[in-house]
């Protein structure tokens, strides 16, 4: 059991100087970043304490544009693959994922069985402390998501929204 | 405005319009699950311009009881 844990750990490292080896990403401490091959990163983002980025294992990719700042805590599933513009910041604890629970299925299993859906921002957008951005949802530029927001759909540019689920507020 | 609840429906269950019939439902419709309920109800509140409540959102599961709920909150036809 101790050896499982050791080489998951090694493999975490591993994955973790591959990122900051090929793309500039400053990395704060306790970052955790899986399926790297999957992952892109533009010039100078931020991933702050406690960032969770996995990518795909599905081999959908995971996009993240220049100048994009995850805040501290924050969750990227990308199993469905994700596409974030240049520009966009999230505050802390942000979760976008692309993948949920097939309620159909035999809920009782060693591997859940789940149904994916991509996840596409624009450029510019910003999104508030824990809000969490569902599977199959496009934001256009310039949204604005208000914290703790649950935000479902498509939408276009420059909307601002709030609320569980999030609806348009300007 | 059936047939706009009609266009919502097959765009968020991508879906051709011709598939979704006058009796479709959470039952028939095969890709009407819960995260596609969710994207549902948010994309006809922007295309009526209306607000559902949360005992609505949770009893919008046919065609039918989406356009009669439309009609109470004064959707535009």
């Amino acid at each position: 059991m101790i050896l499982k844990n050791v080489r998951h750990r090694l493999r975490l490292f591993r994955q973790l100087w591959l990122l900051t080896w090929r793309y500039d990403v400053l990395v704060e401490k306790a970052v955790t970043v899986k399926y790297v091959e999957t992952i892109s990163f533009g010039r100078k983002c931020t991933l702050q304490s406690g960032v969770y980025v996995y990518g795909s294992r599905r081999g959908n990719p995971v996009r993240i544009g220049d100048f994009v700042a995850i805040g501290a805590g924050g969750m990227l599933l990308g199993e469905g693959g994700i596409s974030i513009g240049d520009y966009t910041h999230f505050g802390p604890r942000v979760v976008v994922t692309t993948q949920y629970g097939d309620a159909e299925s035999d809920m009782c299993q060693e591997e859940a069985v789940l149904k994916y859906a991509p996840v596409r921002m624009g450029r510019g957008c910003w999104i508030g402390a824990g809000a969490v951005i569902m599977p199959g949802t496009v934001l256009g530029e310039r949204c604005i998501v208000a914290p703790n927001s649950v935000v479902f759909g498509s939408w276009g540019d420059a909307v601002s929204l709030a609320g569980s689920p999030a609806r348009r507020r300007g | 405005m059936e047939d706009r609840a009609k266009r919502v429906m097959a765009s968020v269950f991508g879906v051709d319009v011709a598939r979704i019939g006058a009796d479709a439902s959470a039952q028939t419709v095969e890709q009407w699950d819960s995260l596609r309920h969710m994207n549902l109800v948010v994309a006809l509140e922007e295309e009526f311009r209306v607000r559902f409540t949360d005992q609505q959102i949770d009893e919008l599961l046919s065609l039918r009881l989406i356009v009669l709920t439309l009609k109470e909150l004064g959707a535009k036809e």
